[in-house]
């Protein structure tokens, strides 16, 4: 319906066969000059409503909704201006384009016109030719806020489909991570004299970081950490086939044994690069628990502290490369003794390379004085403030990359204590 | 006081893009309407009801304007503004002007109607 602005068409029929003319209603109580007026925009090939005083203006306006509005300026009950200001003020009208029709064309009375909502005027006295150019002009305007309102409304469908899809995604991507939430160990006495607790906060609904601690054989502690590269979705699936893997059932099977050592040289064999160049790094820990004997391995992962009270407090671990990197190669388990009372931690870097505002990282020093800084306190009361500090000095709630605090306390005696809260 | 013709057709045809069946309409209605028209403006003079007469005269300029009677829209427009500027003194005889005005341009239409339009 919208011709080009540069194009001055004389018959308003032409290139418009296959669109409907374009609807103006035409409001006026004189019934010459409306008659007059009506038969002229017929005449230029307009189709015509008419109505004889304002209420049945606006009546009309909201039962056909015109292209155009031709009011008259002076009549009885609501006049021209009137009309104006009340198509202005309703919600579902105002946008339509309207002309106030004028005796003369007088600067007051198109000020007054104008600021009461008019978007042009037209005299009584003009020609043929003011009238088809001045409607033309009109309808153009129309056309194009009718358009606007058009992609408005088109731009709404799609947002809600959007919201609707992404509500969708969420709430799928909830269902899976509450999935692999499922997978940790349940803190608590995983066995008799040793009690758990962990922290655990990926920086998207899922992670590529896990951790395991479950009975081995019998009198035997399994531990690990694991941590799949990437973010997101990818990496929890990636995790969780490591986790597979790390059954106890398919390690008796595959590995024929629960030593670190084996266990990692075996997984190294069956997860190499991916062809988009991921990777898991890994630490394995066996707890003997009547020796309080620990075995250990890794392959790229630094993760493991022991926080000793007694004894001397050490990272468990060592330059190795990370799973995959070199299928051929084979890691060796190393082992430390722990005394009662003893705490091994087990964590990702995600939290130790937490990021200050100015982008400086937490450490391993800060992370390991604030764990040690816990002795006197309780496991949970630990894990629990080591995660606040780090919050701390994030100044934030999110961390840049996943997050895993895993402790495990050796308890003191040896008749199985309670955990104290 | 003659000297301008009482309506200038050509110029109404081309206003009316030559349709002169609307040119016809609205003559009839004009000549049936014309008489309550005047009768109004001579009640709203005898009462001295300006408002009345200016929306009266208001209505008769705009009438006459279709018809590019202009002897006639000048009476009507100064009847009109001195109603609204209740300039009293020479009303009755611009009303007078209005009156004959009009029965000039309804006695032109009238040989229009009849004895149709001249070629």
């Amino acid at each position: 319906m919208a011709e080009p602005a540069h194009r001055i068409v004389d018959d308003p029929l032409a290139g418009k066969a296959a669109k409907p003319m374009p609807v103006i209603l035409l409001v006026d109580d004189d019934q010459i000059t409306r008659i007059s007026m009506a038969g002229r925009l017929k005449r230029l090939g307009y189709r015509v409503i008419e109505a004889g005083d304002g209420i049945a203006g606006l009546a009309a306006i909201r039962a056909q909704r015109p292209d155009l509005v031709i009011l008259d300026w002076m009549m009885p009950g609501l006049d021209g201006p009137s009309v104006c200001e009340a198509i202005r003020a309703d919600g579902e009208l105002r946008s339509s384009q309207v002309v106030l029709m004028t005796a003369h064309d007088q600067p007051e009375q198109i000020a007054e016109g104008l600021s009461r909502g008019a978007d042009d005027f037209l005299s009584k006295a003009a020609s043929k030719q003011e009238v088809l150019a001045r409607v033309q002009a009109s309808l153009r305007s129309s056309a194009l806020v009718r358009e606007i309102e058009r992609t408005r409304d088109d731009l709404d469908r799609s947002h809600r489909l959007l919201s609707a899809k992404q509500t969708e995604l969420e709430s799928e991507l909830q269902s899976a991570a509450d999935f692999v939430r499922a997978q940790l160990p349940l803190p608590g006495m995983p066995a008799p004299g040793v009690s758990m607790q962990w922290a655990y906060q990926p920086s998207l609904a899922l992670g590529g970081d896990l951790f395991q601690v479950s009975v081995w054989g019998s009198e035997t502690l399994g531990l690990y950490i694991l941590d799949a590269s990437g973010h997101g979705v990818a990496a929890a699936l990636r995790a969780v086939a490591l986790m597979t893997f790390l059954r106890e059932d398919n390690l008796a099977k595959v590995v024929g044994s629960f030593d670190p050592g084996a266990i990692i040289t075996e997984a190294n064999h069956r997860f190499p690069l991916t062809q988009d160049g991921e990777y898991f790094t890994l630490w394995v820990g066996r707890l003997h628990l009547p020796s309080r004997t620990l075995s250990y391995a890794a392959a790229g992962h630094s993760g493991a502290f022991l926080h000793s009270l007694q004894g001397v407090s050490q990272w468990l671990s060592s330059a190795s490369l990370p799973l995959g990197f070199d299928p051929t190669i084979s890691f060796d388990s190393a082992t430390a003794q722990l005394l009662p009372r003893d705490r091994l931690y087990l964590l990702s870097d995600g939290i130790y390379e937490a990021p200050s505002p100015t982008g400086e990282l937490w450490g391993r020093d800060r992370l390991q004085a604030t764990l040690e800084s816990h002795r006197a306190h309780t496991l949970a009361h630990s894990i629990g403030d080591t995660m606040t500090t780090a919050r701390q000095w994030l100044k934030g709630d999110i961390f840049p990359d996943d997050v895993a605090l895993l402790g495990v306390e050796v308890l003191d005696g040896t008749a199985p204590a309670k955990e104290k809260s | 006081m003659d000297a301008q013709p009482v309506m200038d057709l050509a110029a109404a045809m081309e206003r009316f893009d030559g349709d002169q069946d609307l040119f016809l309409t609205l003559a009839e209605m004009f000549l049936e309407r014309s008489p309550a028209a005047l009768a109004a403006i001579q009640t709203a003079l005898a009462d001295q009801n300006l408002p009345m007469l200016a929306k009266e005269a208001h209505k008769l300029k705009g009438s006459a304007m279709e018809f590019c009677a202009r002897p006639t829209v000048a009476a009507a427009a100064q009847l009109e503004e001195s109603a609204r500027q209740s300039a009293v003194s020479d009303m009755a005889a611009i009303g007078e002007r209005v009156q004959a005005e009009v029965q000039r341009l309804t006695a032109a239409l009238q040989v229009i109607i009849e004895k149709g339009f001249p070629s």
